[in-house]
């Protein structure tokens, strides 16, 4: 090839010669040129791997990390016989891809029917507009879901959760429910809603595209939650629902309230309201049929409170059963004047002062035996304290309210006429039981609660704590039983083969203007029996009645009566009064 | 005197055959030892690359160590052949190339034959004799690159122009190529016209007419791309991998997330969860995804520098090397070795386009494993041959015009000042 270019291009030869480098310089280039690109190489991957490493490793575990929980089994809530009052069964979310439904008159017809919702309402989430997936019924019972897999309609998916379920339909408002996602919202699911949830397992795992596991990174085991054993007992709660309900209608009172629990361990039999949801279901209750009134709801406790000013002479000694003291018909101290509804004026004993409910006896019982003028306080001011007025019983219920009782300073100078009859100061229902089981328990306070034993922790410990002595306690006791007596104003809460112990209260509701109301009550009545061996104590309160009667003895005695009656049964308690057991 | 060389790997000994005789230079015994270095590692990273692949499938037995015995085997057979080339004198390798350039030819045209070709993929690219396929593309790399090597270095001048470099040159390896494309097979085509063009520049062809190629094969290589959908979609995926979901997008997102994910010091030997099932081919083509995820930087830098390594040995063999057909035939296969790691590791890093080239020494492969240390052992070969310019001693070394005394050629360089 040379020889062909060479004659003619003898010049140029000589120009071209130059261009033909030495081998060592053009091999150099190819050296060069394999370091410049493998240098690149090598700088891409500092790139990848140390400076973007973090959105690759994004990127490498969002495909790879997969996270499976297993939600734990939440533990059950218990009466005093071991019935299940909460629990929680398997449930499906019905959900749809609404582009994948093909026959959607029938799908909404199955999804309402297993669901107990509305077509309607199923149809417009099926219908709601913008999403590629719904759910069309979350919580639907096992066996209705499996009904309508079983249709096999297009575009249906079925996921498995947990719902809570509540068989006994009862004491709504005390066992409270849970959200969809099964976390404790009101009652004894919030209050306990650590101990009954569990914990939750987690998996923690690599996983190839085809689902297999390759490595497992993390495993936490699900531990269920514990079950919790209540003192709630299933007939007395009934019965004292239906109390209630039946003495709310009868007298067309705004609420009915009533607690049931044993005095000597504290814990709470039964706490009621009315109104009170429907068929015993939480998530159909308003918030007003919701309350738990018991704890939540503060009164003026009227003659109910008469037991703490007694209580405190009979305590400390200053007053006794026999002290007497001139009830006129009327006492005025300022500008105050203090009279009885059951007017009998004379010299009477503390006894039949409490028995008949006479605030000027009892008021002036306190004014000349428990005030100590001069003092930074009160004999019966620090025993209001003492009893634990004015701060929560401690409950085992979310929502529990202290109560309003004013601070010794702020004592007017008819406070005298008021506080020491229970007026000028505001106790929530569990307060007065508290109070009432104090004396009741020979002076040991036991604080109230629902639930006894949480399982792998055992009994559940309460606080016990002696507020007076037995023998003050004991006579105090006496004196009620006068109150359930022929000549006391609990007559009608008297029960038949049982000596029974109690006090009734009325209390005129205040006006919004701050003034007492002549038409709007409350009606109490809180008392124990057997006296001597107390089993059973019982409150029940009507707030406004109507209908000419608003007396405590008169609207709330009988419901007492017939509650207590019905709780010494269920409890299998000895009659100590046999002989009036006929009678009655 | 040479005594400054670590290893004796051969020792000097008057009485063997002219082959033996030497002493192995010191470029390549970092050949050797890279050579071995790749080998070891590579064999290692097929079976953590394949071993939950093959043991999913059945056509492997379920075997994790499928992919390790028979890769044993073809090492084993590859380091002999490596061990035997490095005794052929290079006068018997110019006699050899016509015949491996027509019988890979022939093999090229045989994978279309029913009975004998075996199609994988949509691709016809393997021949199967008995119990063994080969794949005649791999032997085409050799064929080629002797043959080119060969009609240069029988020329007194480089080609000037290019319809010099067309006749035969062109026409020889246009059709090699064809036949390639056809399978379809882009990437050895790749790795073939990357080496051919690195023998050009060796040879000493001229800037423009090299530029003037450049262009050609570009304009080519764009037509090649657009002419079939499927590489259209690569190279779409290659500029924008996250964006796309072709098939092509997928592999380069999954070897870029296992690439990535590995960070500095990878997610350890073994550890890859890339591998199972997410990264296809992953002990072959992407085989440096699955190093990268499991010893991160670290493994990067182990391949590169070993590759940069085997570029400065293999380039240093050529440049030292007295005879062009030697030289040539040195600075091809060393072209064509480190252009396909080049390749594989820029598709795997998504700064080339995917084109389907194995890495290397390294990937899963019987025939490329084969080729490539029949190649390695050439290079060998060539090293022993009588010296361009003698190794220069340290106190003389940069000096290539010092008069040594062991000079057996005057440089050409120097020939052509005094022309």
């Amino acid at each position: 090839m040379a020889t062909r270019t060479a004659p003619p291009r003898t010049p140029r030869r000589r120009t071209r010669t130059p261009h033909t480098p030495p081998p060592e310089r053009r091999i150099r280039w190819l050296i060069v040129a394999a370091g410049l690109f493998l240098a690149v190489c090598l700088g891409r991957a500092v790139q990848m791997q140390v400076i973007d490493g973090g959105f690759y490793a994004n990127r490498a575990s969002g495909q790879h990390r997969v996270e499976l929980a297993t939600p734990a089994q939440r533990g059950a809530i218990l009466d005093r016989d071991g019935y299940r009052l909460a629990l929680t069964e398997e449930a499906s979310t019905i959900g749809a891809t609404p582009s994948l439904v093909t026959d959607p008159a029938r799908l909404i017809a199955a999804v309402a029917k297993a669901s107990g919702e509305s077509p309607d309402v199923i149809m417009q989430r099926l219908h709601a507009q913008g999403v590629s997936h719904v759910d069309l019924a979350r919580q639907v019972p096992e066996s209705q879901a499996k009904r309508v897999e079983a249709l096999q309609l297009k575009g249906l998916d079925f996921a498995s959760e947990q719902r809570r379920v509540y068989p006994s339909a009862i004491a709504a408002p005390l066992i409270g429910v849970t959200d969809m996602e099964g976390k404790g919202v009101a009652g004894l699911e919030l209050q306990y809603d650590a101990v009954l949830r569990g914990h939750d397992g987690l998996e923690i795992r690599t996983e190839d595209p085809g689902g297999n596991a390759i490595s497992v990174i993390e495993d936490q085991r699900m531990r269920p939650g514990h079950t919790v054993s209540t003192g709630i007992d299933r007939q007395v709660q009934t019965e004292a629902e239906a109390i209630a309900a039946d003495t709310r209608a009868q007298y067309r009172a705004k609420a009915v309230t009533a607690i049931v629990l044993q005095p000597t361990t504290g814990e709470i039999l039964a706490m009621a309201s009315s109104p009170a949801p429907l068929n015993g279901d939480y998530r159909a209750g308003t918030a007003d049929q919701l309350r738990l009134r018991g704890i939540t709801d503060q009164y003026e406790p009227g003659s109910t409170f008469k037991a703490v000013t007694i209580g405190a002479g009979l305590a400390t000694g200053r007053i006794t059963p026999d002290t007497r003291v001139d009830v006129g018909s009327e006492w005025q101290l300022y500008d105050g004047i203090l009279h009885d509804s059951h007017s009998d004026p004379g010299s009477k004993t503390a006894t039949e002062a409490l028995r008949m409910s006479s605030n000027i006896g009892v008021a002036k019982l306190a004014y000349e035996h428990l005030s100590s003028p001069g003092n930074r306080d009160s004999v019966l001011s620090q025993w209001i304290d003492r009893f634990g007025f004015g701060m929560p019983t401690g409950i085992d219920l979310p929502g529990e309210v202290p109560g309003t009782v004013p601070d010794y300073g702020q004592w007017s100078g008819t406070s005298p006429l008021n506080i020491p009859i229970g007026h000028g100061i505001a106790a929530t229902p569990i307060q007065i039981a508290q109070l009432y089981a104090t004396i009741a328990n020979d002076g040991v306070q036991v604080q109230p609660h629902v639930v006894t034993r949480i399982d792998g922790q055992g009994p559940v410990q309460v606080q016990r704590k002696r507020i007076m002595p037995a023998r003050a306690a004991r006579a105090l006791a006496q004196m009620l039983e006068g109150v359930v007596s022929d000549q006391g104003t609990g007559s009608a809460a008297a029960i038949p083969g049982y000596s029974v112990g109690g006090k009734t209260g009325t209390t005129k509701k205040i006006n919004a203007d701050g003034t007492y109301s002549d038409s709007r009550y409350l009606s109490w009545f809180v008392g124990f029996a057997p006296v001597n061996n107390p089993k059973v104590l019982t409150l029940i309160m009507v707030d406004e009645p109507h209908g000419g009667q608003y007396y405590g003895g008169e609207v709330a005695g009988p419901a007492f009566a017939k509650l207590t009656a019905r709780a010494l049964t269920t409890l299998g308690a000895q009659m100590d009064r046999p002989d009036t057991a006929a009678t009655g | 005197m040479r005594s400054v060389n670590p290893l004796r790997l051969v020792r000097p000994d008057a009485t063997a055959p002219i082959g033996a005789r030497r002493e192995l230079p010191l470029e390549a015994q970092v050949l050797v030892i890279v050579t071995i270095c790749l080998t070891v590692f590579g064999q290692l990273m097929v079976y953590s690359a394949s071993s939950a692949y093959a043991m999913t499938h059945e056509q492997f037995n379920y075997d994790s160590l499928y992919f390790i015995k028979t890769g044993i085997v073809y090492t084993v057979g590859g380091i002999a052949l490596m061990i035997g080339m490095s005794f052929v004198p290079a006068g018997w390798l110019k006699k050899l190339a016509p015949i491996v350039f027509v019988g890979a030819l022939l093999g090229l045209v045989a994978v279309r034959l029913p009975g004998i070709g075996v199609s994988a993929n949509g691709a016809a690219r393997w021949l199967a004799l008995g119990p063994i396929t080969i794949q005649p593309s791999e032997f085409a790399k050799l064929g080629t690159l002797l043959v080119v090597a060969l009609i240069l270095a029988n020329r007194r001048q480089p080609p000037a122009t290019l319809k010099e470099l067309a006749m035969p040159l062109g026409i020889l390896v246009g059709l090699v190529c064809a036949l390639i494309m056809v399978q379809p097979d882009l990437g050895t085509t790749l790795a073939i016209v990357i080496m051919v063009f690195a023998i050009l520049v060796a040879a000493g062809v001229r800037e423009k007419v090299l530029a003037q190629l450049l262009a050609i094969g570009l304009v080519v290589g764009s037509i090649l791309i657009y002419a079939a959908p499927y590489r259209r979609d690569r190279i779409f995926a290659f500029v924008d991998p996250w964006g796309q979901s072709a098939d092509g997008a997928y592999q380069v997102v999954q070897a870029m997330i296992a690439v990535g994910s590995g960070g500095i010091f990878g997610v350890g030997l073994g550890g890859s969860v890339q591998k199972v099932n997410f990264l296809p081919e992953a002990h072959t083509d992407m085989i440096f995804a699955v190093i990268g995820e499991e010893l991160g930087l670290i493994g990067a830098l182990i391949v590169v520098g070993l590759f940069a390594a085997f570029a400065w040995a293999g380039y240093t063999i050529a440049m030292r090397t007295a005879d062009p057909f030697q030289r040539l035939l040195a600075a091809g296969a060393t072209a064509l070795i480190v252009g396909q790691a080049i390749v594989n590791l820029g598709a795997v890093m998504g700064i080339l386009p995917l084109t389907g080239i194995p890495l290397p020494l390294i990937s899963y492969g019987s025939s490329s494993r084969l080729v490539i240390l029949a190649l390695v052992g050439i290079l060998i070969a060539i090293s022993r041959e009588p010296q361009l310019v003698p190794r220069p001693r340290r106190s003389e070394g940069r000096d290539p015009d010092a008069p040594t005394p062991t000079k057996p050629r005057t440089p050409r360089r120097r020939q052509s000042v005094g022309a």
